[in-house]
C-alpha cells in the first residue's frame, strides 16, 4: 500500500500539520481530527483526488449491497469501476489542470479505517513526488468514467441510494 | 478516451454505428391535433392559451413530470387555480376539454424509422406525468419500445443531462452508441452537451436521413 497526498503546490518539501481549513463536525471523541494533522490517502481510494483540489465532485461506486433497481438507473450499460459527476463548468479545469502526487512514508501514519484516509500528527517528509498533467487520461487508466451535469444539484439525492456516495468540495459547487 | 465519452471508433477508423434510437414523444411522435381546449376557451371568451399557460407553468407542470403528483392531481391543482381566477363552471368546462383534447401517432415516422434501423433499440424518452403508460396502451403503443424511461418515474426530466445519463443507464447503451431524437432545441443540446449525436426534429425527411447516417 502507498499513501499519497495530492496538491496543486509543486515545491512542498515537509508537510507540517496543521488543522483543517474549515472545521467540520465530528463525532464525539473525534473531535481532534480538525486539529493540526497531515492527511493522505491510500492508494486505493486516490481516483478522489485526481481532480483540481477546488472542483466540486460527487463519486460514486457500487457496492455488494447496491440493488438491481439503482443499477438499473445509475449504472447499467458504463464497464466503469468508478462514475464522477462534476459541473461542465470544471471539465475545462479537469481537462488542462496539472497536480502534484507526493507519495509519503506510511510509518507516520494511523488509518482511520474511513475511505482510505490516514493521517500523522509529526512532520512528514515526502519520499518523491510526481506531476499529473493529463487529468482525463488518469481517470482512464484506472476505468473512472467522468460525467457533466450543469449542476450537482439533481445528485442531492444520491446518498439516499444504495450506490455508495463521497461529495469532494461541495461547498463550492452552484447553489448545494 | 478524454473527459466526455464521445464517438466510438472502431480499429480501421470508421464511425461505430449507433443500436440506441433515444425518441421524444410528444412534437415528435404524438401530436395534440384538436381544437378542443381552443374552442372552449372562445366559447368561455377567454385568450387563447388560458389554459396551457398555466397547466405549462414550471410551477404546475414540475411536479407531474418529476412524479411528485400523479396526473390526475395535476388536473386538480391545475383546475384549483383557474377556480380563483375565473369561476367554478368555466375551470370544469376547460378541464373537460383537456381530458377530451385528440392527439395523433405518427405512425408513419415510426415505421420507416424501423424499417431503416431494424435492429436498433427504441427507447421512448419524455417528460411525461403518471398518465403515459395508459396513454401508449391506447394508442397501441407500449410494445413498439424496447425500454421507455418516463420523466416522472425517474424524477428527472429533460434537459437535465443526468435525464440521459440515466436513460442510458435503464436502456443499457452507452454515449457513443446512441442518437437522440427531440423536437426541443434545449433538450437536444443538452444531449450533445454530453456527446449523444442529436437531431433538433423538424420534419420526417430529415430525420430518416440523419438515422440513415448515423444507424445504418
Amino acid at each position: 500500500m502507498q499513501l499519497f497526498h495530492f496538491s496543486d503546490n509543486p515545491n512542498i518539501d515537509v508537510f507540517v500539520p496543521r488543522p483543517v481549513r474549515i472545521p467540520v463536525e465530528r463525532p464525539i471523541g473525534f473531535e481532534w481530527l480538525n486539529g493540526p494533522l497531515v492527511w493522505a490517502i491510500q492508494d486505493s481510494h486516490e481516483a478522489m483526488y485526481l481532480f483540481p483540489r477546488e472542483c466540486p465532485r460527487i463519486l460514486l461506486w457500487r457496492t455488494p449491497d447496491t440493488t438491481e433497481e439503482d443499477y438499473q438507473l445509475w449504472w447499467k450499460g458504463s464497464t466503469a469501476e468508478c462514475l464522477v459527476y462534476i459541473e461542465e463548468a470544471w471539465l475545462n479545469p479537469v481537462n488542462t489542470a496539472t497536480i502534484y502526487r507526493y507519495n509519503l512514508p506510511t510509518e507516520a501514519f494511523v488509518s482511520l479505517k474511513d475511505a482510505g484516509m490516514w493521517v500523522a500528527k509529526t512532520e512528514v517528509t515526502p519520499i518523491s513526488s510526481d506531476a499529473l498533467t493529463q487529468l482525463p487520461k488518469e481517470h482512464q487508466k484506472r476505468n473512472i468514467e467522468l460525467r457533466t451535469l450543469d449542476n450537482l444539484l439533481p445528485l442531492k439525492g444520491v446518498w439516499q441510494t444504495s450506490l455508495h456516495a463521497s461529495g469532494i468540495r461541495l461547498r463550492n459547487a452552484q447553489r448545494w | 478516451m478524454l473527459a466526455v465519452f464521445g464517438y466510438a471508433m472502431l480499429k480501421d477508423g470508421r464511425r461505430q454505428c449507433k443500436d440506441t434510437i433515444l425518441i421524444d414523444f410528444d412534437g415528435v411522435l404524438r401530436h395534440w391535433v384538436g381544437s378542443e381546449v381552443n374552442d372552449a376557451e372562445r366559447t368561455l371568451g377567454l385568450a387563447s392559451g388560458t389554459l396551457f399557460s398555466l397547466a405549462f407553468s414550471h410551477e404546475l407542470l414540475f411536479p407531474a413530470i418529476t412524479g411528485e403528483v400523479t396526473h390526475e392531481q395535476w388536473h386538480e391543482r391545475v383546475k384549483s387555480k383557474l377556480v380563483q381566477r375565473h369561476t367554478d363552471e368555466v375551470a370544469s368546462k376547460l378541464i373537460k376539454a383537456w381530458n377530451e383534447a385528440s392527439w395523433e401517432i405518427d405512425f408513419e415516422l415510426l415505421h420507416s424509422l424501423k424499417q431503416l434501423a431494424p435492429t436498433c433499440q427504441y427507447v421512448l424518452v419524455t417528460n411525461a406525468t403518471s398518465r403515459l403508460d395508459a396513454d401508449l396502451q391506447r394508442a397501441s403503443l407500449r410494445s413498439a419500445f424496447n425500454v421507455v424511461v418516463n420523466s416522472s418515474q425517474i424524477g428527472v426530466t429533460k434537459p437535465d443531462r443526468l435525464f440521459f445519463y440515466q436513460a442510458l443507464s435503464i436502456a443499457d447503451s452507452q454515449v457513443c452508441r446512441s442518437v437522440f431524437i427531440d423536437d426541443s432545441l434545449d433538450n437536444v443540446n443538452a444531449a450533445r452537451s454530453i456527446g449523444i449525436e442529436s437531431i433538433h426534429y423538424q420534419n420526417v425527411a430529415d430525420t430518416l436521413e440523419f438515422i440513415r447516417k448515423q444507424c445504418t
